[in-house]
């Protein structure tokens, strides 16, 4: 079967096609920016966008995304050469949010939905949306400050909350 | 300026000869190594191996230290690129190989900038020195006349040099017999155009995914391998049988009597072949939590404790004013990424095993699994990766054994991924701990007596780092790691502080902090309700009671009272505020205050504000030091708030991240930090302290709400 995955078309075997998308994405396609944290949606770290909505990859099927695009990390700036960083990514380089780095492609994908959802979510909205993303390191202080710089960058005239 | 690295100026320079291991092995009459992570002593030529010139006029820095997300690598990238007087772009950084440096201890203890500043300064100010005599011999002049842009060297008369054409491909590599003088740097400090502040190396591969971690490793036929866990704590597995798995589901299996794993082409081929494994389990004596709370159980007179950590020539006397009992249960490191490793065996030329993982002591991997497979240990090579969260966690070796012993079998390399529940029941836990203290202070608000006993599981000398007959040999020596923190920071003129420690049914081990964050949690706890039963502001108790040798704890104190304006322990119907501070390692200053809103009716507490003040002398890299003590203070936090393990039906309570709860983007409160950096102060670590004062802080604030002092964690309303 065909999947979509960073604009760009993958044939996968049928066998694997109700397997969870994590592991094929990182074992067959070799996009390995999608992390392993529990296997059961609990912890964020294999977020990805299916059809632009944040997806947990460990309880998604190749099956189930048959037709739909699907970004991971890698696909997130985009797919041309010497593409810029989204935005959110930008963000998290410039507040250094990551401390071991590994739940964070799963944070950012997360934000970037939220973002393209809700261009300027206040505190509130943060904290409930990201709720399911789990970082042991404690770098969520700079993930809120980070989300709202990349809400500001994206739509700069949106109303921000000040908070 | 000459430098000689001699082996005494390093090892008192660093302080690598005294360790708590040291003296276990002391003590039991055998050596423990290698059953025990590595704390060798530096030798004289370890910091020559750690630094050369690629042919591509990059500097390659083989680190010594593992980067486990508290920022080591940038932080000391920063540091050579100033003494190199290069741009940071031209150094780059890998994790310890053990097949490229010398023998380096644990990754542990926050010692990595206490330890390490010194000798990676010196070691580029001897590559400085030894390019500049280089350049000098080429140009046909002396290293004097040599001047170096930050790309190339200049002679006098005005030739060039790039680095690269230095190097004339090969790498340039130091030779301790050919020890240099000179070692003025290659361009004068400071070194401007560099910045202050790092964030962690290798970001933008981070928040782009490439691959970093040891499960991102990926080798020409490399397949999937697991192990078969038993339901109960303490299982034996006496049969297994594979006669379930259709034939073409796996590609080898592996029973030794012990244990039972498979290897499959997929991962997900992997897990549902692990379901068919039949297997028989032998369980002696199930473990369960009521003879955990039996075996914690204080029993009186404290002279019954068998290691004793202070103790003034005067007992604690007369009726105490306050006597409170705090138990403080087993907890995960809940690292996001669960364990996982790569191995691969060779009959070919060059090492027999390698292996990739994520590790705190490379070295010790190597030991451990050279030693189980009978090979040398330059026969075993082990390539440190990016660690997903560390926390004393990777310490030992487990995932990395099981894939060596899968990838044998199979005759192909074999990454092992261990699941989250692997990670709960196979993994070591911080100890559960009983506390009693007793204390007694004058009607002037001076602290005259103080009484504290506990008992706790092992931290270092662990089921989980050793097998039973060495933790007999250790059952007589104090465990340095449950013991850390114990020590009351405050005067008391009659003191004793006393504890045993205790043989846990579940694999324990080193947590963040070690015995110091539960101990100093007790003593906080307790300071702060002796404070409150004397009418006296805690703040200014606390104050009246430090020696003068805890100075720099006071000023975080006054320090941390100004910024958040502190007026009092205080409580309205809906919030409080808790004010608490320690030391960590004799050497870190940390004091907190905790803001809190408390909902009487749902029985729940949110944390609006923690303000810090941190003292670890100098500071070499700001941001990595305030992204360490963010991270504290949440762990703090999820300390007092959520995190709890116990034992049900035999096994660990938590299979899931959902069963053990750690804080969410949504329990973090506002957080301000002012770094305290005292004049002439040598750095020291930060990857631990905050936490010996977070969590009381906040339990603090609630007590002040409640009127009760806190008597088990996590604290319920």
């Amino acid at each position: 079967m065909d999947i979509t995955v960073n604009g760009r078309s993958w044939q996968v075997d049928d066998t694997v096609a109700d397997s969870p998308l994590l592991w094929v994405l990182r074992d067959e396609l070799g996009l390995v920016g999608t992390k392993f944290g529990c296997g059961v949606g609990t912890c964020g770290a294999c977020t990805i966008h299916v059809d632009g909505k944040a997806v947990r990859s460990c309880q998604t099927t190749p099956a189930d995304v048959a037709g739909q695009d699907v970004t991971t990390i890698e696909g997130l700036a985009g797919t041309a050469p010497n593409a810029n960083l989204h935005p959110v990514q930008q963000a998290w380089i410039d507040h250094s949010v990551p401390q071991c780095g590994y739940c964070q492609a799963g944070q950012i994908m997360s934000a970037a939905a939220l973002l393209a959802e809700n261009p300027a979510p206040s505190d509130r909205d943060i904290d409930r949306d990201m709720s399911g993303n789990l970082c042991r390191c404690g770098t969520y202080a700079r993930i809120r400050s980070a989300i709202k710089q990349a809400a500001r960058n994206i739509s700069p005239s949106a109303n921000q909350d000040a908070s | 300026m000459t430098h000689s690295l001699s082996r005494r100026t390093f090892l008192a320079r660093s302080g690598w000869t005294a360790t708590g291991l040291t003296i276990a092995a002391t003590v039991s009459g055998c050596s423990l190594v290698p059953a025990l992570p590595s704390r060798n002593e530096l030798a004289e030529t370890d910091a020559f191996t750690w630094l050369q010139l690629k042919p591509d006029g990059v500097f390659l820095f083989c680190s010594p230290r593992q980067e486990i997300g508290q920022g080591i690598s940038s932080t000391l990238k920063l540091v050579i690129a100033r003494e190199l007087g290069v741009e940071l772009k031209q150094v780059e950084v890998i994790a310890p190989d053990t097949s490229i440096i010398a023998q380096a201890k644990s990754t542990v203890g926050s010692e990595s900038i206490k330890d390490f500043l010194e000798p990676v300064t010196e070691i580029s100010q001897i590559m400085s020195g030894t390019l500049r005599a280089r350049a000098a011999l080429h140009f046909g002049t002396q290293p004097a006349d040599v001047a170096f842009t930050g790309k190339e060297f200049v002679s006098g008369n005005g030739s060039r040099l790039s680095l690269s054409e230095l190097a004339a491909g090969a790498p340039i590599l130091l030779d301790p017999s050919e020890a240099p003088t000179a070692t003025k740097p290659l361009q004068p400090k400071p070194t401007n155009h560099l910045p202050s502040s790092l964030p962690t190396d290798r970001i933008a591969d981070i928040v782009t995914g490439a691959p970093l971690f040891a499960g991102d490793i990926q080798l020409p036929g490399l397949v999937h391998g697991a192990f078969i866990r038993p339901s109960q704590l303490g299982a034996a597995l006496s049969k297994a049988s594979f006669d379930a798995i259709p034939q073409d589901q796996i590609l080898a299996h592996y029973f030794d009597g012990e244990r039972a794993g498979l290897v499959a082409l997929t991962q997900t081929t992997l897990v549902e072949a692990l379901d068919l494994v039949e297997a028989t389990w032998e369980i002696k004596e199930p473990a369960s939590q009521d003879a955990i709370n039996t075996s914690l159980a204080l029993v009186e007179p404290l002279g019954e404790l068998e290691h004793i950590v202070l103790e003034t020539a005067g007992k604690p006397s007369g009726q105490a004013d306050i006597d409170l009992s705090i138990s403080i249960p087993f907890a995960a490191h809940a690292a996001i990424e669960p364990r996982a490793a790569v191995a691969r065996w060779s009959e070919s030329s060059g090492p027999t095993l390698e292996i990739w993982t994520g590790t705190q002591d490379a070295f010790y991997v190597r030991s451990h699994i050279a030693k189980y497979f009978g090979l040398s240990e330059e026969e075993v090579v082990v390539y440190s990766q990016r660690v997903g969260g560390g926390f004393g966690g990777r310490t030992l070796c487990t995932v990395e054994l099981e894939a060596a012993l899968l990838a044998k079998e199979a005759g192909r390399p074999v990454k092992v991924q261990w699941s989250r529940p692997d990670e709960f029941q196979e993994g070591f836990h911080r100890p559960p701990s009983r506390h009693r203290i007793r204390a007694r202070a004058n009607k002037d608000g001076a602290l005259t007596d103080w009484s504290h006993g506990f008992k706790s599981g092992h931290v270092i000398f662990t089921s989980a780092a050793m097998p039973p007959w060495m933790q007999a040999l250790t059952s007589f020596a104090s465990d340095p790691g449950t013991a850390r923190g114990a020590k009351v920071p405050y005067v008391a003129k009659r003191a004793e502080v006393a504890f045993s420690d205790v043989r846990m049914p579940v694999k324990t081990g080193p947590w963040r902090g070690l015995g110091a964050a539960p101990n100093n949690f007790a003593i906080e706890t307790a300071i702060d309700q002796l404070a409150s039963n004397k009418g006296l502001d805690p703040l200014t108790f606390r104050l009246a009671n430090l020696p003068a040798e805890h100075e720099r704890l006071s000023t975080c104190l006054e320090k941390v009272a100004k910024n958040a304006e502190w007026q009092g322990r205080s409580a309205t119907d809906r919030s409080a505020r808790g004010i608490a501070c320690g030391i960590y390692k004799g050497v870190t200053y940390v004091a907190v205050i905790a803001d809190v809103d408390i909902d009487r009716e749902t029985g729940t507490f949110q944390v609006t504000r923690l303000t810090c003040t941190h003292d670890c002398g100098r500071v070499i890299n700001p941001d990595q030091v305030r992204a360490q003590i963010e991270g504290n203070l949440i762990w703090g936090l999820g300390m007092v708030k959520s995190e709890e393990l116990s034992v049900e039906q035999g096994r660990l309570s938590a299979d899931y991240l959902g069963d053990y709860q750690i804080p969410t983007i949504a329990d973090t409160p506002a957080i301000s930090i002012e770094l305290i950096e005292p004049e002439n102060a040598a750095p020291v670590g930060a990857g631990e302290a905050a936490i010996v004062a977070s969590g009381a802080a906040i339990a603090n604030a609630v007590a002040a709400f409640t009127g009760q002092p806190t008597t088990e964690l996590p604290i319920r309303l």
